[in-house]
Order: structure tokens, then C-alpha cells, then sequence
């Protein structure tokens, strides 16, 4: 070990140094989520968010931009979370039963295929065959208290080749989604 | 022929010091182009009003830029009380000539002044010197790899440390010079004599350790900057989000400059029954134009193994890595602005197989070898430099936000 420090005590503080500026920026630094929640709106039971309206209400994970009337999903694990509204959902429903409908259509190759839902923090999760063109799906799941976050992940058996000159790897169409 | 003398230095580095970058710049003045358009608005910004962030990361703010560049012009324009756009100007214009000095001081001392000077040339007159004259932060760190270099050259381990240092906070290529240094220290170790190569491994890593309270200085100092401001250290990387179209950029995108760039070069070569010229110009996408450069880049980087020059070999690979796992295929020149290895690598190639031409006299199948070679180095040249015109007056001229910004 001598051949290798000249000055140990000096390795020791900047190696200290080092440490101690990661863990300031560790404790000191927010995610890109923490900035999407904080600017988020609540949701209430009984609203239908249309991809027109989603930019401030639906916080979305491997989407794409919004196309002509619908959001490509672009990875197989897609996320749509969002803020629910405590105290409406709460006085709607005494069990703290949550829905969440999606109305998807799949690219050809996606249609007869199965397609799994979780919904967290909970982790309640279904599947669904998907049908031919425009559907709706539906998971729900109870809280014993409404969180302030709830995301429902979409897991697709696969996706499409990717586009020349475009890096989209399409699965299912977004068009809305609501909430009871 | 090595050496120059310094009426003979001077007219050669007028040529390339002064007009190439200018003349760009003029290019794009009559292309009606407004003047420092894009990124150039969002560093005027920070040096008008300073950094703002209203905590909406779905809005593009001037947070997304490192303070590095701007703060040079805000002390230029504080110091000479001009307005931004002037000093934007003479710092852009200044960095060009430090960089090119400090690379000119760094190299002669390898391959001589002349042939430094036409390093030098080559450089100036690549399409990229645009990123000198447009009022991005290129310029800056351009000088800042020059000083680096030359302060290694000079063995000043702690002022190249600190040049990395602002560096960091000026674009974050500036982490290419870390490797370098690390190599120094460790060629210092070997070079004792006293230590194995694990040894002086080992000593470089220490000493890089103890290095880096200098190196972190000035990150150390902005991110505190920004947790007093705005209650985040790494604000802005989050910013980036609306820059990103919604996707949560991550370190390593699936590798798509790569994939991008070879999938476009296939369909590229579907094309049948129109001239050459048409069709690489009239078609070149920018996923080809990034293949041709990284390509190229790769091509020459073992020369400098050849020649020993690992400073030069390493600096060169962390480039092109840098620029593989950022997978921003679009702005090509702001990864080859610090290629300034490219023509040092061509020249000293072509000075090696020039010299081996020359002093053959006999043997003829060797000479036609070695002809073709030439031949073939120039021609890759000559469309190394087509490309880059068509890079400027059709990028500049149709797609500028994509290419240029």
C-alpha cells in the first residue's frame, strides 16, 4: 500500500470531499417525477380525459406526442399516472374503490394479443385480450386510503418494428381515459 | 522546413486564425439568418436577466444552460460595457483564436510549426468552424481543450485540473479531458521507472482522487448555486424534460445514433439512376452525414496509436463515445467541434505516406500500392470537405433549426 499512497491523509479528505458533494447532491436533487407531480391536476371521479386534455391532468410514461386524435405508446411497458382527487373520491366511495377505463386501439399485429394492467401503489393487477379496433378497458382496485399518486402500467406481449428515421416502436393507441 | 520563421507563421495563420470562422459567419449573415438565433438566445438570456425557473419542467427555460459560456460574456460585457450581442461576439471569436493557438503550441512541439499550421488550416476550414462564429459555447470549450493540453504538455497537473473544472460547467463534453488526465498521471507514475504498470495504475488513481477537490471545484460550486435558488443541485437536469418531447431522458438511449445512422445509410442506397452528386447531396439525412464523421473519426484514431500520441488517441475515442451514448445525431457539429484530432490524425498520416512515396525509387508494385492508398486518402479527404460544404450552405440555407441549432 505505500508504493501506491504518497499521502494517505490526503487521499482521505479529497476521497471525503468527493463523498460528501455526492451525497449533498443525492439529498439536495429532485427526479423529473417529483416536478410532473408537483405541476399536475387533480382528477375526479366521473371525468373523461381525452388526449386533447391531458397534458396537465395525465402525467405520461413512453408515450408519444399527441397525433390527430390519439397517443402512440412507444415502449412495451407504457404509464399513465395521475392525482386523484382525495376527498371526491373518498365521498363517492365509502370503500375507496378506484376505476381507471382506457379507451386503446392496437396495431394489427396486437389484436387477439394479451395485454396486462397494474395499477399501483397497490399492485392490482388484470389482463385483457385485446379486440380489433377501438375498445374499452377497465381495472379497479381499493385503497384503504387514496394516495397521491396513482399509475396504471400497460405491459404489451411486443411492439412494432422500428420506423426508419423514426425511433417509434408502436403497440396501442391512447384516446381517453376515466375515472370512477 | 519544420520550423518557420515568424513572417512566414503569421501569413498562415492569418488565413486560417482569422478568416475561415469570419467568413462562415458572413455565410450566414447572407443567408438572412437572424444573428445568434437558438441556443446563442437562451446564453444571452442568462447573461440579461440570470437564471429563472418557475418549477414547470414542461417549459423550456434558460436553466438547461451551464453557466461556463455566459458568464464569460457578462464579465467581457460588464468590463467594456458592450451589449450582449457584442461580446457574444468577441468571446465566440476570442475562444476560436485561444483554442487554435494553444492546439498550434501543442502539436508543433510534436510534428513541427508548418505542419502544425496546416492542421491548424484544415481545421479552420472545416464546416464546423460555424460553431466558433454562432454564439454557442463550443468556442469556449474549444479553448478551454487547447489550454488544457498545453498545460499538460507543461506538466501543470492543477491548472489543467482547474481548466476541466470550468470546463464542466460549460458543456459537458468537457469530460473527455478526464481521461486524458488520468493517462498523464499515470504516464508520470510509469515514467519514474520505479513502479510496475499496475503500480503506477494504482498511483494515477490516487492521485486522481486527490485531484479531484480541484476538479469539482466549480460543479460544486453551481450546484450549491442552484440548491439556494431553486432547492434543487441538479436542477437542471430535469429541464431537459421540455426539450425531450415528454420522454424521461435517460444516460443511454438504446445506443439510436448507431442504429439511426446505419438503418438511413441502407435506405439511402436505394436510389438508382441519378447522378452521384445528386443523390449523396440531395439526400444526405443527418443520420448519414453523423455516420460519415464518426466513421471517420474512428478511421484516423488509430494513427495516433501508431505514433504513440495517447493524450490524442484517448481524447478521440471519449469523444466519439460521448457522442455515441448522448444520441444526438442531430447536432453533429457540436460533437466534432472538438475533434481537432481529425486533421491532426490526416496530416500526420498523409505526411507518413507522402515521405514513404517519395523515397521509393525501385520497386514499382509497391509504389503503385502505395499510389492507390494516396489515392484513396484523398479522395476520402475531397469528400470529407464536399460534405462539409454541402453541410453548410444547405443546412444553414433549408435546415437550419435541425442542423445548426
Amino acid at each position: 500500500m505505500r508504493v501506491i499512497f504518497d499521502h494517505p491523509f490526503r487521499f482521505a479528505i479529497s476521497f471525503s470531499l468527493i463523498i460528501f458533494w455526492l451525497m449533498f447532491l443525492y439529498s439536495t436533487s429532485h427526479t423529473t417525477d417529483y416536478y410532473l407531480y408537483r405541476i399536475a391536476k387533480e382528477v375526479t371521479p366521473g371525468e373523461i380525459i381525452s388526449w386533447r386534455n391531458d397534458a396537465s391532468k395525465l402525467i405520461l410514461k413512453g408515450w408519444s406526442n399527441a397525433e390527430i386524435d390519439f397517443r402512440w405508446s412507444q415502449n412495451r411497458q407504457v404509464e399513465i399516472c395521475f392525482k386523484p382527487d382525495k376527498t371526491l373520491f373518498r365521498q363517492l366511495d365509502s370503500n375507496g374503490e378506484l376505476s381507471v377505463t382506457l379507451e386503446i386501439a392496437p396495431i394489427p399485429a396486437l389484436e387477439c394479443k394479451e395485454v396486462q394492467f397494474s395499477l399501483s401503489p397497490n399492485g392490482a393487477t388484470g389482463s385483457a385480450i385485446i379486440a380489433c379496433g377501438k375498445s374499452f378497458y377497465a381495472i379497479s382496485s381499493q385503497f384503504e386510503t387514496i394516495p397521491d399518486i396513482v399509475c396504471l402500467k400497460i405491459i404489451l406481449p411486443f411492439t412494432s418494428k422500428e420506423n426508419l428515421g423514426n425511433y417509434r416502436q408502436l403497440g396501442i393507441m391512447l384516446y381517453s381515459v376515466a375515472f370512477k | 522546413m519544420n520550423n518557420l520563421n515568424r513572417k512566414q507563421l503569421g501569413l498562415l495563420a492569418i488565413y486560417p486564425l482569422l478568416l475561415s470562422p469570419v467568413l462562415f459567419f458572413l455565410i450566414w449573415l447572407m443567408l438572412g439568418k437572424p444573428i445568434y438565433d437558438w441556443d446563442s438566445g437562451w446564453y444571452r438570456n442568462i447573461v440579461v436577466y440570470g437564471y429563472n425557473f418557475n418549477g414547470d419542467i414542461t417549459v423550456e427555460q434558460n436553466i438547461a444552460f451551464l453557466p461556463g459560456y455566459p458568464l464569460i460574456i457578462k464579465v467581457i460585457a460588464v468590463l467594456f460595457g458592450l451589449n450582449a450581442v457584442v461580446a457574444q461576439l468577441i468571446v465566440c471569436l476570442l475562444g476560436y483564436l485561444v483554442g487554435s493557438w494553444f492546439f498550434f503550441k501543442v502539436i508543433s512541439l510534436r510534428i513541427g510549426e508548418y505542419k502544425s499550421a496546416i492542421v491548424v488550416m484544415i481545421w479552420s476550414l472545416m464546416p464546423f468552424s460555424i460553431y466558433f462564429m454562432n454564439g454557442y459555447s463550443e468556442s469556449v470549450l474549444f479553448a478551454l481543450v487547447g489550454v488544457f493540453f498545453y498545460f499538460l504538455q507543461r506538466g501543470s497537473v492543477v491548472s489543467a485540473s482547474i481548466v476541466i473544472s470550468y470546463g464542466l460547467i460549460t458543456r459537458p463534453h468537457a469530460m473527455a479531458m478526464l481521461p486524458v488526465l488520468f493517462y498523464y498521471l499515470y504516464r508520470v507514475e510509469h515514467c519514474k521507472g520505479v513502479f510496475s504498470w499496475y503500480q503506477s495504475l494504482g498511483r494515477a488513481g490516487v492521485k486522481s482522487v486527490e485531484l479531484a477537490p480541484i476538479i469539482i471545484i466549480f460543479p460544486v460550486i453551481l450546484t450549491i448555486y442552484w440548491y439556494l435558488c431553486f432547492g434543487d443541485s441538479l436542477v437542471n437536469k430535469n429541464i431537459y424534460y421540455a426539450w425531450s418531447h415528454g420522454v424521461t431522458p435517460t444516460l443511454v438511449q438504446k445506443f439510436n445514433s448507431i442504429a439511426g445512422a446505419i438503418s438511413s445509410i441502407f435506405s439511402g442506397l436505394q436510389y438508382s439512376n441519378i447522378l452521384i452528386y445528386k443523390k449523396f447531396f440531395y439526400t444526405l439525412s443527418p443520420q448519414q452525414f453523423a455516420a460519415f464523421f464518426l466513421v471517420t473519426g474512428l478511421l484516423l484514431t488509430p494513427i495516433f496509436l501508431a505514433v504513440k500520441y495517447y493524450d490524442f488517441f484517448i481524447f478521440n475515442i471519449s469523444i466519439v463515445i460521448l457522442w455515441i451514448i448522448s444520441s444526438d445525431i442531430l447536432n453533429v457539429g457540436r460533437h466534432i467541434s472538438l475533434m481537432f484530432s481529425i486533421p491532426f490524425a490526416g496530416v500526420i498520416a498523409l505526411d507518413v505516406l507522402i515521405s514513404r512515396f517519395m523515397v521509393m525509387t525501385n520497386d514499382k508494385t509497391k509504389m503503385v500500392l502505395y499510389f492507390f492508398v494516396l489515392l484513396t486518402g484523398f479522395i476520402y479527404l475531397v469528400s470529407f470537405c464536399l460534405s462539409g460544404i454541402h453541410f453548410i450552405w444547405f443546412a444553414i440555407r433549408y435546415l437550419n433549426v435541425e442542423w445548426v441549432s
